[in-house]
């Protein structure tokens, strides 16, 4: 293999990682599409993270989305944010709702993935696989890549 | 005005500041400085003290957060660095400080690895429950422990972004979810003003 050889294979790798970071496996042909999922980094001391993506419904059926696991997260739940008296306060909630051919943004500031007792630190670049369970039973795995600290988006 | 009073308007503030369609900005008018705000002594990340009357010429921006909460305070110390990062040259005369209601957690070292992951330099700032209660209610903020049934915790806190002159002065605060461009406006102003 020529150098320019092995160098064009390596773009091209590291291009089809990048595209299977954004892309959860197995997404193809779900009633659900997730984009841009992304977590914020976290570390053996700050065990506590928030994630963040789109749901699009593709189908003409409202679908909810009613909970979500990951390996090495103690806990993950969709949480809101309510404002008290100037004081913000996160409350969790049992279910988001999609409606027909809509779409829900989990984004920050606003209703989103919280994250607590991760045990195993997610460092920035790599990917944490988020299970979605929907209310008809079915599972969807979310690949999400970890952003620093103070991004606002996947980008 | 009464401490109640404040608060009552804190609150209105802090609820507009959440309308996108309307501005957020507040003033402080001069006999509320007094008694709103002020100098305080604390210890920084380095577990050195810091008192505020060390920043005496230079403007700042102060937040009280902790470094545990998941959303909101990675959120605003992102506008606020995109706010001093929208004023430019400038902008590298204004302290961000980062004053934890966390303090049981957020030790020295805790802060130290926290407010190195911002892209603008941050000081990290804790004390005893006692010192941070201080700082908070001189400036009329608050904060709960919010169990969450494990051996993790979320604190729920004031989320409204604190401007200082170059005085010491508390001149404005604004929503956690202010515009940076409406940030980097008052900061600007903030910094025509002579020492």
């Amino acid at each position: 293999m020529t150098r320019r050889t092995a160098c064009a294979l390596i773009v091209l790798l590291a291009g089809a990682g990048g595209a299977l970071a954004m892309q959860a496996p197995g997404e193809r042909g779900q009633p659900v599409a997730v984009r841009d999922a992304w977590v914020r980094v976290s570390t053996a001391r700050r065990t506590s993270s928030s994630g963040y993506c789109r749901l699009e419904n593709r189908t003409g059926k409202p679908i909810a989305l009613v909970g979500i696991t990951a390996d090495g997260v103690g806990s993950a739940q969709v949480h809101t944010m309510a404002d008290q008296n100037g004081q913000m306060s996160m409350h969790p909630v049992a279910k988001i709702t999609i409606p027909p051919h809509g779409a829900v943004d989990l984004s920050p500031g606003g209703t989103h993935i919280m994250l607590t007792d991760i045990t195993r630190p997610l460092a920035i670049g790599s990917t944490l696989d988020l299970r979605f369970t929907f209310d008809d039973g079915r599972t969807q795995t979310v690949r999400a890549v970890v952003r620093p600290l103070d991004a606002m988006s996947i980008r | 005005m009464t401490t109640r009073r404040w608060l009552a308007l804190f609150a209105v503030v802090v609820l507009c500041a959440c309308n996108k369609t309307q501005p957020a900005p507040s003033g402080l008018d001069e006999a509320a400085r007094p008694s709103f705000g002020g100098d305080f002594t604390l210890t920084n990340q380095d577990n050195q003290p810091f008192r505020l009357d060390q920043l005496r010429g230079r403007p700042a921006v102060l937040f009280f957060g902790y470094t545990s909460c998941p959303d909101m305070c990675p959120m605003t110390m992102s506008r606020i660095a995109a706010a001093l990062k929208l004023v430019g040259d400038e902008g590298h005369d204004v302290t961000t400080l980062f004053v934890s209601v966390d303090p049981q957690r957020d030790t020295p070292a805790a802060l130290k690895e926290y407010v190195s992951s911002f892209s603008i330099p941050v000081i990290g700032l804790t004390g005893t429950p006692e010192e941070v209660a201080r700082v908070a209610s001189q400036y009329h903020a608050s904060y709960q422990i919010v169990p969450t049934g494990t051996t993790n915790y979320l604190v729920n806190h004031t989320s409204a972004i604190f401007l200082i002159d170059r005085q010491g002065r508390l001149r404005q605060f604004f929503g956690f979810n202010e515009k940076p461009e409406t940030l980097a406006s008052a900061l600007r102003a903030l910094l025509s003003e002579k020492s």
